[in-house]
Protein backbone atom coordinates (compact mmCIF):
# COMPACT_ATOMS: atom_id res chain seq x y z
CA UNK A 1 0.00 0.00 0.00
CA UNK A 2 1.41 3.11 -1.03
CA UNK A 3 1.38 6.77 -0.44
CA UNK A 4 -0.72 6.88 -3.95
CA UNK A 5 -3.14 4.52 -2.85
CA UNK A 6 -4.07 6.22 0.07
CA UNK A 7 -4.43 9.51 -1.68
CA UNK A 8 -6.95 7.78 -4.58
CA UNK A 9 -8.80 6.07 -1.77
CA UNK A 10 -9.16 10.03 -0.03
CA UNK A 11 -10.05 11.49 -3.45
CA UNK A 12 -12.69 8.60 -3.95
CA UNK A 13 -14.07 9.52 -0.82
CA UNK A 14 -14.12 13.28 -1.36
CA UNK A 15 -15.90 12.80 -4.85
CA UNK A 16 -18.36 10.39 -3.38
CA UNK A 17 -19.59 12.23 -0.04
CA UNK A 18 -19.65 15.85 -2.44
CA UNK A 19 -21.36 14.17 -5.00
CA UNK A 20 -24.22 13.10 -2.46
CA UNK A 21 -24.44 16.56 -0.92
CA UNK A 22 -25.03 17.66 -4.21
CA UNK A 23 -27.53 15.42 -5.16
CA UNK A 24 -29.39 16.12 -1.94
CA UNK A 25 -29.26 19.91 -2.46
CA UNK A 26 -30.88 19.64 -5.78
CA UNK A 27 -33.46 17.97 -5.22
CA UNK A 28 -34.37 19.93 -2.38
CA UNK A 29 -34.27 22.70 -4.73
CA UNK A 30 -36.47 20.59 -7.32
CA UNK A 31 -38.88 20.42 -4.87
CA UNK A 32 -39.56 24.21 -4.66
CA UNK A 33 -38.54 25.23 -7.73
CA UNK A 34 -38.95 22.75 -9.87
CA UNK A 35 -36.26 21.51 -12.45
CA UNK A 36 -36.42 24.28 -14.50
CA UNK A 37 -33.76 26.46 -12.81
CA UNK A 38 -30.65 26.90 -13.45
CA UNK A 39 -28.99 25.92 -9.74
CA UNK A 40 -31.03 23.18 -9.33
CA UNK A 41 -29.29 21.99 -13.10
CA UNK A 42 -25.56 23.55 -11.90
CA UNK A 43 -25.75 21.34 -8.38
CA UNK A 44 -27.03 17.84 -10.37
CA UNK A 45 -24.68 17.92 -13.15
CA UNK A 46 -22.09 18.78 -10.41
CA UNK A 47 -23.18 15.92 -8.42
CA UNK A 48 -22.73 13.79 -11.56
CA UNK A 49 -19.85 14.82 -12.54
CA UNK A 50 -18.69 13.84 -8.57
CA UNK A 51 -20.36 10.68 -8.93
CA UNK A 52 -18.85 9.78 -12.07
CA UNK A 53 -15.04 10.58 -11.01
CA UNK A 54 -16.12 8.53 -7.72
CA UNK A 55 -16.97 5.67 -10.12
CA UNK A 56 -14.08 5.38 -12.16
CA UNK A 57 -11.96 5.92 -9.08
CA UNK A 58 -13.62 2.70 -7.33
CA UNK A 59 -13.38 0.81 -10.40
CA UNK A 60 -9.43 1.53 -10.61
CA UNK A 61 -9.44 0.53 -6.72
CA UNK A 62 -11.51 -2.37 -6.96
CA UNK A 63 -8.61 -3.95 -9.99
CA UNK A 64 -6.01 -3.03 -7.27
CA UNK A 65 -7.31 -4.19 -3.60
CA UNK A 66 -9.91 -6.58 -2.64
CA UNK A 67 -13.39 -5.52 -1.96
CA UNK A 68 -13.25 -6.58 1.33
CA UNK A 69 -9.93 -3.78 1.89
CA UNK A 70 -12.08 -1.11 0.27
CA UNK A 71 -15.57 -1.75 2.25
CA UNK A 72 -13.72 0.04 5.65
CA UNK A 73 -13.78 2.96 3.92
CA UNK A 74 -16.93 2.52 2.43
CA UNK A 75 -17.96 2.23 5.77
CA UNK A 76 -15.84 5.70 6.65
CA UNK A 77 -18.29 7.32 4.23
CA UNK A 78 -21.42 6.85 6.36
CA UNK A 79 -20.15 8.48 9.52
CA UNK A 80 -19.02 11.26 7.12
CA UNK A 81 -22.01 12.04 4.84
CA UNK A 82 -24.27 12.01 7.98
CA UNK A 83 -21.62 15.24 9.61
CA UNK A 84 -21.97 16.66 6.32
CA UNK A 85 -25.47 16.51 6.20
CA UNK A 86 -25.62 17.51 9.39
CA UNK A 87 -23.07 20.35 9.11
CA UNK A 88 -23.83 21.91 5.32
CA UNK A 89 -27.49 20.87 4.90
CA UNK A 90 -28.23 21.47 8.87
CA UNK A 91 -30.18 18.31 9.18
CA UNK A 92 -31.45 17.57 12.84
CA UNK A 93 -28.64 15.31 14.09
CA UNK A 94 -29.80 13.32 17.40
CA UNK A 95 -27.64 11.21 19.77
CA UNK A 96 -29.90 8.11 18.64
CA UNK A 97 -28.89 9.12 14.85
CA UNK A 98 -25.38 9.48 15.93
CA UNK A 99 -25.26 6.05 17.78
CA UNK A 100 -26.83 3.84 14.94
CA UNK A 101 -24.78 5.32 12.20
CA UNK A 102 -21.34 4.57 14.33
CA UNK A 103 -22.88 0.95 14.91
CA UNK A 104 -23.55 0.47 11.52
CA UNK A 105 -20.09 1.79 10.86
CA UNK A 106 -18.28 -0.69 13.69
CA UNK A 107 -20.42 -3.60 11.67
CA UNK A 108 -19.24 -2.65 8.59
CA UNK A 109 -15.73 -2.83 9.48
CA UNK A 110 -15.85 -6.04 11.50
CA UNK A 111 -17.40 -7.59 8.30
CA UNK A 112 -14.77 -6.97 6.55
CA UNK A 113 -11.80 -7.57 8.60
CA UNK A 114 -13.12 -11.18 9.23
CA UNK B 1 -104.14 53.25 18.38
CA UNK B 2 -104.47 49.41 18.14
CA UNK B 3 -103.69 49.17 14.62
CA UNK B 4 -100.52 51.55 15.19
CA UNK B 5 -99.15 49.21 18.56
CA UNK B 6 -99.63 46.18 16.29
CA UNK B 7 -97.78 47.87 13.05
CA UNK B 8 -94.78 48.62 15.83
CA UNK B 9 -94.67 45.07 17.28
CA UNK B 10 -94.85 43.58 13.92
CA UNK B 11 -92.06 45.81 12.26
CA UNK B 12 -89.77 44.85 15.53
CA UNK B 13 -90.67 41.44 15.08
CA UNK B 14 -89.25 41.66 11.34
CA UNK B 15 -86.28 43.37 12.58
CA UNK B 16 -85.18 40.69 14.92
CA UNK B 17 -85.75 38.36 12.48
CA UNK B 18 -83.60 39.99 9.80
CA UNK B 19 -80.74 40.38 12.63
CA UNK B 20 -80.93 36.63 13.37
CA UNK B 21 -80.82 35.72 9.87
CA UNK B 22 -78.01 38.01 9.67
CA UNK B 23 -76.53 36.79 12.23
CA UNK B 24 -76.91 33.03 11.21
CA UNK B 25 -75.77 33.67 7.54
CA UNK B 26 -72.49 35.50 8.96
CA UNK B 27 -71.92 32.56 11.34
CA UNK B 28 -72.78 30.01 8.54
CA UNK B 29 -70.07 31.61 5.84
CA UNK B 30 -67.80 31.92 8.72
CA UNK B 31 -67.64 28.55 10.00
CA UNK B 32 -67.84 27.56 6.17
CA UNK B 33 -64.65 29.62 5.38
CA UNK B 34 -63.08 28.03 8.38
CA UNK B 35 -63.59 24.27 6.90
CA UNK B 36 -62.80 25.23 3.03
CA UNK B 37 -59.52 27.42 4.52
CA UNK B 38 -58.68 23.92 6.21
CA UNK B 39 -59.66 21.53 3.80
CA UNK B 40 -57.53 24.02 1.60
CA UNK B 41 -54.64 23.88 3.89
CA UNK B 42 -54.11 20.48 4.18
CA UNK B 43 -54.42 19.42 0.60
CA UNK B 44 -51.94 21.97 0.00
CA UNK B 45 -49.78 20.62 3.08
CA UNK B 46 -50.54 16.90 1.23
CA UNK B 47 -48.91 18.70 -1.98
CA UNK B 48 -45.86 20.23 -0.20
CA UNK B 49 -45.01 16.79 2.11
CA UNK B 50 -45.91 15.30 -0.74
CA UNK B 51 -46.47 11.33 0.92
CA UNK B 52 -47.16 9.51 -2.51
CA UNK B 53 -48.45 6.46 -1.79
CA UNK B 54 -47.89 2.77 -3.13
CA UNK B 55 -45.31 2.12 -5.93
CA UNK B 56 -44.41 5.93 -5.53
CA UNK B 57 -43.72 5.53 -1.76
CA UNK B 58 -39.87 6.71 -1.08
CA UNK B 59 -39.82 4.06 1.44
CA UNK B 60 -40.65 1.52 -1.24
CA UNK B 61 -37.94 2.78 -3.53
CA UNK B 62 -35.45 3.14 -0.54
CA UNK B 63 -36.01 -0.61 -0.90
CA UNK B 64 -36.02 -0.90 -4.38
CA UNK B 65 -32.29 1.18 -4.67
CA UNK B 66 -31.08 -1.18 -2.19
CA UNK B 67 -31.19 -3.87 -4.39
CA UNK B 68 -29.90 -2.26 -7.80
CA UNK B 69 -26.48 -1.25 -5.27
CA UNK B 70 -26.17 -5.16 -4.08
CA UNK B 71 -26.58 -6.35 -7.59
CA UNK B 72 -24.11 -3.05 -9.20
CA UNK B 73 -21.31 -4.17 -6.47
CA UNK B 74 -21.24 -7.77 -7.46
CA UNK B 75 -21.21 -6.81 -11.55
CA UNK B 76 -18.18 -4.26 -10.64
CA UNK B 77 -16.37 -6.46 -8.98
CA UNK B 78 -16.92 -9.36 -11.52
CA UNK B 79 -15.84 -6.66 -14.02
CA UNK B 80 -12.89 -5.58 -12.69
CA UNK B 81 -11.61 -8.76 -11.54
CA UNK B 82 -11.87 -9.57 -15.23
CA UNK B 83 -9.93 -6.46 -16.92
CA UNK B 84 -7.54 -6.40 -13.78
CA UNK B 85 -3.91 -5.87 -16.03
CA UNK B 86 -2.25 -3.13 -13.95
CA UNK B 87 0.55 -2.92 -16.22
CA UNK B 88 -1.42 -0.49 -18.11
CA UNK B 89 -0.53 3.19 -17.84
CA UNK B 90 -4.11 4.58 -17.15
CA UNK B 91 -5.05 1.12 -14.77
CA UNK B 92 -5.59 3.68 -11.97
CA UNK B 93 -8.15 5.92 -13.64
CA UNK B 94 -10.65 2.12 -13.85
CA UNK B 95 -11.31 3.22 -17.43
CA UNK B 96 -9.91 -0.26 -18.38
CA UNK B 97 -12.88 -2.15 -17.09
CA UNK B 98 -14.48 -0.45 -19.82
CA UNK B 99 -13.74 -3.49 -21.58
CA UNK B 100 -15.81 -5.75 -19.84
CA UNK B 101 -19.36 -6.22 -20.78
CA UNK B 102 -20.37 -6.62 -17.01
CA UNK B 103 -19.17 -3.08 -16.07
CA UNK B 104 -21.56 -1.73 -18.85
CA UNK B 105 -24.41 -3.46 -17.17
CA UNK B 106 -23.42 -2.10 -13.82
CA UNK B 107 -23.30 1.16 -15.25
CA UNK B 108 -26.95 0.67 -16.47
CA UNK B 109 -28.21 -0.19 -13.18
CA UNK B 110 -26.24 2.67 -11.16
CA UNK B 111 -28.39 4.71 -13.71
CA UNK B 112 -31.59 3.09 -12.97
CA UNK B 113 -30.14 3.65 -9.44
CA UNK B 114 -29.04 6.97 -9.63
CA UNK B 115 -32.89 8.10 -10.70
CA UNK B 116 -34.56 6.05 -7.52
CA UNK B 117 -31.77 7.35 -5.53
CA UNK B 118 -32.63 11.32 -6.32
CA UNK B 119 -35.76 10.27 -6.08
CA UNK B 120 -35.70 8.99 -2.53
CA UNK B 121 -33.50 12.07 -1.88
CA UNK B 122 -36.34 14.03 -2.55
CA UNK B 123 -38.49 13.15 0.54
CA UNK B 124 -36.25 11.46 3.00
CA UNK B 125 -33.27 13.43 5.06
CA UNK B 126 -29.95 12.34 3.90
CA UNK B 127 -28.64 11.95 7.21
CA UNK B 128 -31.55 9.18 7.52
CA UNK B 129 -32.10 7.61 4.00
CA UNK B 130 -27.90 7.12 3.32
CA UNK B 131 -27.16 5.00 6.55
CA UNK B 132 -30.30 2.76 5.93
CA UNK B 133 -28.96 2.48 2.25
CA UNK B 134 -25.36 1.00 3.61
CA UNK B 135 -28.30 -2.24 4.44
CA UNK B 136 -26.12 -3.66 1.34
CA UNK B 137 -23.23 -4.23 3.93
CA UNK B 138 -25.61 -6.97 5.88
CA UNK B 139 -27.33 -8.08 2.42
CA UNK B 140 -24.33 -8.82 0.42
CA UNK B 141 -22.25 -11.19 2.52
CA UNK B 142 -25.98 -13.03 3.68
CA UNK B 143 -26.63 -13.67 0.12
CA UNK B 144 -22.95 -14.63 -0.91
CA UNK B 145 -23.39 -17.37 2.10
CA UNK B 146 -27.15 -17.86 1.23
CA UNK B 147 -26.76 -18.38 -2.86
CA UNK B 148 -23.13 -18.98 -3.27
CA UNK B 149 -22.66 -21.07 -0.12
CA UNK B 150 -19.95 -18.98 1.06
CA UNK B 151 -18.43 -19.46 5.09
CA UNK B 152 -19.32 -16.61 7.58
CA UNK B 153 -16.96 -16.29 10.28
CA UNK B 154 -18.27 -16.11 13.85
CA UNK B 155 -16.56 -12.20 13.41
CA UNK B 156 -18.52 -11.63 10.50
CA UNK B 157 -21.77 -12.50 12.20
CA UNK B 158 -20.81 -9.94 14.59
CA UNK B 159 -20.06 -7.33 12.31
CA UNK B 160 -23.73 -8.46 10.55
CA UNK B 161 -25.28 -8.09 13.59
CA UNK B 162 -23.71 -5.08 14.56
CA UNK B 163 -24.94 -2.98 11.15
CA UNK B 164 -28.24 -4.55 12.11
CA UNK B 165 -28.77 -3.02 15.63
CA UNK B 166 -27.33 0.46 13.87
CA UNK B 167 -30.05 0.20 11.02
CA UNK B 168 -32.86 -0.47 13.45
CA UNK B 169 -31.56 2.80 15.77
CA UNK B 170 -31.05 4.97 12.63
CA UNK B 171 -34.47 3.70 11.46
CA UNK B 172 -36.52 4.64 14.65
CA UNK B 173 -35.96 8.64 14.27
CA UNK B 174 -37.45 7.47 10.43
CA UNK B 175 -40.14 6.41 11.46
CA UNK B 176 -40.92 9.54 13.62
CA UNK B 177 -40.52 11.58 10.74
CA UNK B 178 -43.19 9.57 8.69
CA UNK B 179 -45.46 10.45 11.50
CA UNK B 180 -44.76 14.13 11.37
CA UNK B 181 -45.06 14.49 8.03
Amino acid sequence: MTWWSIVLILIWLATFVAGQLFFKRAMELSSVTGFHNRKTITFLSAGIVLMTMSFFLNLGLLQRFDLSYLYPFQGLSIIIITLMAAVILKEKLTWRLTIGTLLITAGVVLVSMS
Amino acid sequence: MDGKAARERRESRETNEFNLLLFLSQLWSEIFRDVSVRAGLAYSLDMINNRPSGFANPWLQLGLNIICVVLYELLLKAGAKATANLSQPWSWTGITGLASPLIWLAIVVIILDLMIWLYVLKYIPLSIAFPLSRMVDVLVPISCWLILKEEISPLRWCGIALVIIGLAIVAKPAARLEERL
